[in-house]
């Protein structure tokens, strides 16, 4: 593994579907880290729907982290890792900014017309209803976050 | 992002991908648009497969200044992960939301 900003891109993958990135917590590297997990649930044969869902779950906690996590020019790494094992697919979603807890965030009122509907906060939300469990701890000075989709 | 001007009607046809790094590229058209006077607007999701809250939040940021300046937004052939998209965030009401791009045409005149 490589120290936080300096850039490198470490790929690993093994035949027991477990795919792997780290690299620079910036919004082009985004797409990179969707296809890690795309790739992952495709060789598992996950069926679309699912697949969608989980791509949208990995987005919004991938998109929090970049925009979120290193703040006044500090730069940083995202690190993710996709595991499908016994019907469960695993997204573990680590950085080394600031401590922040997504999951602390009050839901938004979605009956509010378009004039009061505030713009945003609806990320964490579309993370909740798409998956299964969402977990959040701080360790090591890094927050890890963990997406858990059932598949079955 | 192509953007065609119809009878007043200005049709965007929305990113495939519409994420948040796409999402930079689209607000800054549609900004540009509503800059430029256009009151009238369409976009056409018939390209786009991916939806996520940074789209979601751009659409909304456009109706409400639209809404504020007396124009209008609609939007046309949204697939089926686009639209379980709006509904579970609340957005099918925001929005009037046509099947096809010629449906929402005849529909806006």
């Amino acid at each position: 593994m490589t120290l936080p900003g300096t850039g490198a891109i470490i790929v690993i993958m093994n035949p027991s579907k477990t795919n792997a990135i780290r690299l620079p917590a910036r919004l082009e590297n985004l797409e990179k880290l969707i296809d890690v997990t795309i790739s992952c649930l495709q060789s598992a044969g996950i069926e679309k729907e699912t697949a969608s869902e989980i791509h949208l779950a990995v987005d919004e906690a991938c998109t929090n982290a970049i925009k979120y996590a290193y703040t006044d020019g500090v730069a940083g790494d995202i690190e993710l890792s996709c595991t499908i094992a016994r019907g469960v697919a695993t997204i573990t979603i680590r950085d080394w900014g600031h401590t922040f807890n997504p999951l602390e965030l009050p839901p938004p009122d979605l009956n509010l017309d378009i004039n009061e509907r505030p713009i945003g906060g609806l990320g964490i939300y579309l993370m909740k209803k798409f998956t299964d469990r969402l977990e959040y701890r701080r360790e090591d000075d890094s927050n890890i976050l963990t997406i858990i989709k059932n598949l079955n | 992002m192509e953007i065609i001007k119809n009878n007043g009607i200005l049709i965007v046809n929305m990113v495939p991908r519409f994420d948040a790094y796409s999402a930079k590229e689209v607000e800054a058209d549609l900004n540009e648009a509503l800059d430029n006077g256009a009151d009238k607007i369409l976009c056409d999701f018939s390209g786009t497969e991916y939806i996520s809250s940074a789209g979601l939040r751009v659409l909304l940021a456009t109706a409400k200044k639209l809404k504020k300046s007396g124009g209008s937004i609609c939007l046309s052939a949204l697939k089926p992960y686009v639209s379980e998209v709006f509904e579970t965030a609340g957005f099918t009401p925001l929005f009037n939301i046509y099947g096809s791009e010629k449906e929402a045409l005849a529909g806006m005149e």
